[in-house]
């Protein structure tokens, strides 16, 4: 090698080492300092907690205690205490810890973090912001619907969900309708969040049958994870929606919401065109009362092509005890050799996983041991 | 003329480009990363995992465990992935022919109860002898087959789990308990991923108490931080830039999330490889291409799993010659993709980086070791051109590593302890020392025997069908 | 007794139950709410979900094999978020369940009457024997 090259490689080596030596210490001084500033901000926050706790719960002096507070701990810890507070306690307290925090100014300096160029501390505050509550944040939060980053956006609307004033919900939605990058899982969680905050209200924006299929299926989805009773009427009527999909969760909610009034749709949904409507009707019939008809219907679902259809069918079959397990006892008799498995599968895992004294008995029944 | 000193100057010329090809690579490849990463690590806000659970944004997943003569820790692993924060899960079990007592272990843990086998049967695999539902737990499911491998294990598995996703886990790995919620979360936000892989630390050395880690700790000796090291770098900083090219090959064995209707479209995992979780994921990348479906392999960078490196040399070793050979064979089997077009980004660029890189890189390295006597026999050497060409080389390596190091460090804050972290950097020189070298040689010594066996591809080897051991005793 | 690993949360629900003069006992993870429950026998328990080392679900299971812990009520508290569990929770064996953000009233009402079961249980025994 020439002498140049080498001259070139001690050049590189002496560059390389020195980037190697500096970027060595700083990660353990970042790591040392980062380390001591968190624990120190910890212990500020918990000290102040301890401060204000008894105010929060039911002080009238909130705002002035705060003051004090923000003074010995600083701003921020005293911020983060209340924020964090407004989570767990609702109603009269959760007004008076807002005007705490706009007293000591927390809210007035997220809105001033809300308007900064760097996108992270935007968020941050923004999503802040949503949990402080009071028109202040809520200004602010509506401003950011505009921001042009999507993660503001979407934080913004959440924050005014969650503020679950009519006004601000209404301007959330109309936000959420015109935004056109989304993908499957923000639009979930946005209507997931809105059928734990505003229930209502997402049913309000169903009756006005202004939404796609798609959209709505999500919304009904939402609802029926929130266990929201108020949405049955609403899931009720699409359960005969023109698009498969829909019919599909709507049958899957009615039966997870118990809404009896559906009984009659769900068994006509039985013999719908598409498989994975058949299940998910079989499916919902699970939790509800089985009627002569409907027992009969599931039991000719076990004769289904699908095999989804026949295991869905046959577990609802198993849920209720005698006439179900009657129908089930026919099937393992009988001819059809896919309705017999379907059978024996519901009935075998109901006797490992429950401790129904019929069970034992339809276990220890002649014609079940005969076959097993 | 092909004169000595022609060959070796050649040959030196080889052995330096390579060098600095690989090295930049690696180090653009751990920019890249950097600013993904850190945009996910927003976009997952850390504080908020609480309300991930809110999202319904989910899609059940079967768990699957395949496990032989684990009698010692399956019990404990099956309880922990039982306390899952996942909303709707199932833990399969596939007992692949033990031949110690886990089957009657798991029945008294579990309250076990017979119950008919209705499943289809989509993928062929060895007899199931028995399937096992339990009393106390509806969502625990166990399989009693006979001895088929880990790949048939994991077949059985899928052939009986009813929901649309599954992730196959190792007997001996601890899966953080809202794991499955940031991984499966991009499944149902994305429908064209078909596979996902997270970040899998070392658990040699963390406090671990009923089956979770309360603290990640650096392991003791040097030969586990080397290993720990390697993990970082490994999947901070090549797996992230690859996944972003839709290139990602490698999804690692301890922890790998799938969507089933793909798998089952593929035919499963094969039985005839040795690393058979990255044959897989070739497979997929290939159908999905055939077929024009768009399908993504991505890798979620967030810590998902824990796994138990080997503590000795000696399973070390064997462990790195059986990842050699599966990435050779994974390579070969496929090797129609290498340099086609058909096959998208993987064929043009995956798939050569990870022959030049990954598989022909040992032999490259280990040439350059030799040539080096060599050089000196010959008397070719020149002295200070070496020495500073090996400084730069572990320099290099060392800055490689720590920008690893601090990457980890920004995002994920994993070690609580600074003396850890200084270990860590410790380890980035010391691996140098040795370890590297070792390891190398041990991998091209693999690379060479599968060259060497190509030609005898079509004879069928029968060999035992066995477990092959990852585990060693633990640290 | 208060199971419960954010502070903020932990501290509220004492003081709001202190103000109604319950004695509170606070522990910060499942494996300690389950030391804590050995030594102080409390009438109701306040379990949170989400706790390290040993979540919430997996305590309310193991208390509720335990023939001692048969006694204490258990009121499972946990963020808006997880309606999902509230099946489960109910399921393994939990009395109550309750949403933050609550009202402090609502938390106080609801304690009352889980103690208050608690009370009437031990007391019958004691009328009639």
């Amino acid at each position: 090698m020439t002498s140049a090259s080498t001259t070139l490689l001690l050049l590189g080596t002496l560059l390389l080492g020195a980037i190697a030596f500096t970027s060595c210490i700083a990660l353990v001084i970042h790591h040392a300092v980062s380390e001591a500033v968190r624990v120190r901000r910890e212990r500020r926050a918990d000290e102040a907690l301890v401060l204000l706790a008894a105010a929060i719960i039911d002080g009238e002096e909130l705002c002035s205690l705060a003051a004090l507070a923000a003074r010995r701990f600083g701003g921020d810890a005293v911020g983060e205490v209340l924020r964090r507070a407004r989570n767990d306690i609702a109603g009269d307290r959760a007004k008076a810890i807002t005007a705490a925090l706009e007293s000591i100014g927390e809210v007035g300096k997220l809105q001033r973090l809300a308007s900064s160029r760097n996108t992270a501390r935007r968020r941050t505050a923004i999503r802040h912001l949503g949990e402080c509550g009071g028109d202040g944040a809520r200004d602010a939060l509506q401003n950011a619907l505009g921001d042009r980053e999507w993660e503001v956006r979407r934080a913004a609307r959440d924050g005014l969900l969650s503020d679950g004033r009519d006004e601000s919900i209404r301007v959330a939605v109309a936000s959420y309708v015109g935004e056109t990058t989304q993908n499957l899982g923000w639009r979930r969680s946005f209507y997931a969040r809105f059928a734990l905050v505003a229930p209502a209200q997402l049913c309000g924006l169903l009756q006005r049958a202004t939404l796609n299929p798609a959209e709505e299926k999500l919304a009904i989805e939402a609802l029926g994870h929130a266990r929201s009773s108020i949405a049955i009427p609403e899931i009720r009527a699409r359960l005969t929606a023109g698009d498969p999909e829909l019919r599909a969760s709507a049958a899957r909610f009615a039966g997870k919401l118990r809404d009896l009034a559906s009984t009659p749709s769900l068994v006509q949904l039985l013999t719908d065109p598409d498989w994975f409507v058949r299940a998910a009707a079989a499916r919902g019939l699970e939790t509800l009362p089985k009627t002569p008809t409907t027992l009969l219907a599931l039991g000719t679902c076990l004769t289904d092509p699908s095999w989804w259809v026949r295991s869905n069918a046959a577990r609802s079959l198993s849920r209720d005890g005698e006439p179900g397990f009657a129908i089930l006892r026919t099937a393992i008799a009988g001819d059809d050799a896919y309705a017999r498995d379907a059978a024996y599968a519901a009935l075998a895992t109901l006797r490992a996983t429950t401790v129904e004294p019929n069970v034992e008995a339809v276990a220890a029944s002649p014609e079940t041991v005969a076959t097993c | 003329m092909l004169t000595v000193e022609r060959i070796l100057f050649a040959a030196e010329h080889i052995v330096l480009a390579y060098f600095l090809v690989l090295n930049s690579t690696y180090l653009a490849f751990t920019i890249v990363s950097f600013y993904d990463l850190r945009r996910y690590r927003q976009r997952v806000w850390r504080g908020d995992l609480r309300a991930l659970l809110s999202d319904s944004s989910y899609l059940p997943v079967s768990i699957l465990v395949p496990a032989h003569n684990e009698r010692g820790t399956v019990i404990a692993n099956v309880q922990s992935l039982l306390t899952s924060t996942y909303p709707e899960f199932e833990v399969v079990v596939i007992n692949d022919g033990s031949t110690d007592d886990t089957i009657d272990c798991l029945k008294r843990a579990f309250a076990l109860v017979e119950v008919p086998p209705a499943t289809r049967v989509s993928i062929e695999t060895k007899p199931v002898l028995a399937v096992f539902r339990s009393l106390e737990h509806p969502n625990l499911i166990v399989i009693d087959k006979e001895n088929g491998g880990k790949s048939d294990a994991l077949n059985a598995g899928i052939n009986v789990s009813t929901y649309p996703l599954f992730c196959s886990i190792d007997a001996d790995s601890l899966l953080e308990s809202d794991a499955l919620l940031r991984v499966a979360r991009s499944f149902a936000e994305d429908d064209r991923i078909i596979a996902s892989g997270g970040i899998v630390r070392v658990l040699n050395g963390s406090l671990v108490a009923h089956g979770e880690v309360i603290e990640a700790r650096a392991p003791g000796t040097p030969m586990l931080l080397c290993q720990s090291l390697e993990y970082v770098r490994g999947f901070l900083a090549g797996r992230t830039a690859l996944a972003k090219m839709n290139c990602l090959l490698i999804i690692s064995g301890a922890f790998g999330l799938f969507r089933k209707g793909p798998v089952l479209a593929v035919g499963g995992y094969r039985t005839d490889t040795v690393c058979e979780d990255m044959e897989l994921v070739v497979r997929l990348h290939r159908e999905t291409r055939r077929l024009k479906q768009h399908g993504r392999v991505v890798f979620v960078p967030d810590p998902v799993c824990w796994t138990q490196i080997p503590a000795d040399w000696r399973s070390l070793l064997r462990q790195r010659d059986r990842w050699q050979r599966g990435l050779l064979e994974s390579l070969w089997m496929h090797r129609r993709m290498f340099l086609n077009p058909r096959y998208g980004a993987v064929g043009l660029i995956g798939f050569p980086f990870y022959v030049l890189f990954e598989a022909l890189g040992p032999l490259i390295e280990t040439a350059g070791y030799l040539l080096l006597p060599i050089l000196w026999l010959t008397g070719h050497l020149n002295g200070p051109f070496v020495f500073l060409f090996l400084l730069l080389a572990v320099l290099f390596g060392m800055v490689l590593s720590v920008t690893a190091l601090i990457l980890d460090d920004l995002l994920f804050r994993r070690y609580a302890r600074t003396a850890d972290l200084v270990k860590m950097i410790g380890a980035s020189v010391l691996e140098y020392l040795g370890y590297r070298q070792l390891l190398t040689a041990r991998r091209a010594f693999a690379s060479i025997n599968v060259l060497r066996r190509k030609g005898h591809w079509g004879r069928i080897e029968r060999q035992a069908i066995h477990h092959t051991d990852r585990r060693a005793a633990s640290a | 007794m208060i199971a419960e690993d954010d502070n903020v949360t932990a501290l509220l629900t004492a003081e709001v139950l202190r103000r109604a003069g319950f004695a509170v006992v606070r522990a910060t993870n499942g494996e300690s709410a389950l030391e804590e429950m050995e030594r102080h026998r409390p009438r109701v328990m306040i379990l949170d979900i989400n706790m390290p080392r040993r979540d919430g679900l997996e305590v309310l299971r193991i208390v509720r094999r335990n023939l001692a812990g048969a006694q204490v009520r258990i009121l499972v508290l946990s963020g808006h978020a997880q309606a999902d569990i509230a099946e489960r929770a109910r399921r393994d064996g939990a009395d109550d369940y309750l949403v933050k953000p609550f009202a402090p009233a609502e938390l106080v009402d609801r304690v009352r009457r889980l103690a208050a079961l608690v009370d009437d249980r031990i007391q019958r025994p004691r009328d009639e024997g």
